[in-house]
């Protein structure tokens, strides 16, 4: 149903609507009790299932019926999306992990030209490798989807950047430690990071953040 | 489809045929009336991963459209509790 209900958006994106607008808001003439709209959303979607509740319009449930079928699609839809986000490939993740083990190590080279030169060189790979992740997954996400979201990645690079500063620490200061377990300890974070940070957007796009 | 266009940057024309279940005649008429009302924005760029020669469509949420999604929901989950 979810599908036909949006051909006939599709369909109904180029007819007048039914709706009126009144003073910049859109309005429904036939409904004196339903708030102004400030949006053509509402007047589109509105056609699209005028068809489906046509005998409940003509009871006076109109409104809230055809509220909640147009609300039951857009979480229809969060969810499929929702689903595909959380897929997050594997690939990604793992060649993620790779990179910040590589910049977390990079001190052991014992020059600060090399640690920069490298850093800045994983990066911009880690910036590439983003951008082909979001190619196969056909969506971009470039920034946190919710406050959750935006928890995990400030987390995530704050323990990377300790990681990494304690690597430096250790090379050039002579602060007792191992780089090596800092190294690995930079992969295994980033590998559950990455995971919770998918699992995290995904859930905030099933809520609507 | 503005729903799944909300919280991402863009989304690509096959991925949203595939989320929405929609015909690509179906999908390019919406989005083609989304760009004329100032609420959707495309580009078109060549893809190693086609095997023709055609571009890759993206597609985004302008500001606007972003802004008028939010008040469409707003206003229709207000009807939804209205009774």
């Amino acid at each position: 149903m979810g599908a036909g209900l949006r051909c006939q958006v599709a369909s109904d994106l180029s007819t007048s609507s039914r709706f009126s607008y009144a003073g910049g808001a859109l309005a429904a003439p036939s409904c004196p009790n339903r708030p102004p709209l400030r949006s053509k959303f509402f007047s589109l979607s509105m056609r699209a299932t005028d068809t489906v509740n046509s005998m409940e319009s003509e009871s006076g449930r109109y409104g809230s019926d055809d509220a909640r079928t147009q609300l039951g699609l857009i979480t229809a839809d969060r969810e499929s999306l929702a689903q595909r986000v959380a897929q997050h490939p594997w690939w990604h993740t793992l060649a993620s992990a790779a990179l910040a083990a590589v910049i977390v190590a990079a001190p052991v080279s014992g020059s600060m030209w090399i640690v920069t030169l490298i850093s800045v060189l994983l990066i911009s790979a880690s910036t590439a490798l983003d951008k082909e992740c979001d190619k196969r997954m056909g969506v971009s996400i470039m920034k946190p989807v919710g406050p959750k979201s935006l928890t995990v990645v400030i987390v995530l690079v704050t323990v990377e950047v300790a990681l990494f500063g304690t690597s430096l620490g250790i090379v050039f200061s002579e602060l007792s430690g191992s780089i090596a377990v800092n190294s690995a300890l930079a992969a295994v974070v980033m590998i559950v990071g990455l995971r919770m940070l998918s699992r995290t957007m995904a859930q905030e796009i099933r809520h609507g953040r | 489809m503005c729903a799944i266009l909300r919280p991402l940057d863009s989304a690509e024309f096959r991925t949203l045929t595939e989320i929405l279940g929609m015909s690509e005649a179906s999908l390019s008429k919406t989005i083609r009336n989304l760009v004329e009302l100032g609420y959707a924005s495309i580009s078109k760029q060549p893809s190693p991963q086609r095997d023709d020669s055609r571009l890759t469509t993206t597609v985004q949420l302008t500001p606007a459209g972003k802004t008028a999604f939010d008040g469409h929901l707003a206003a229709i989950s207000a009807l939804a509790d209205s009774n």
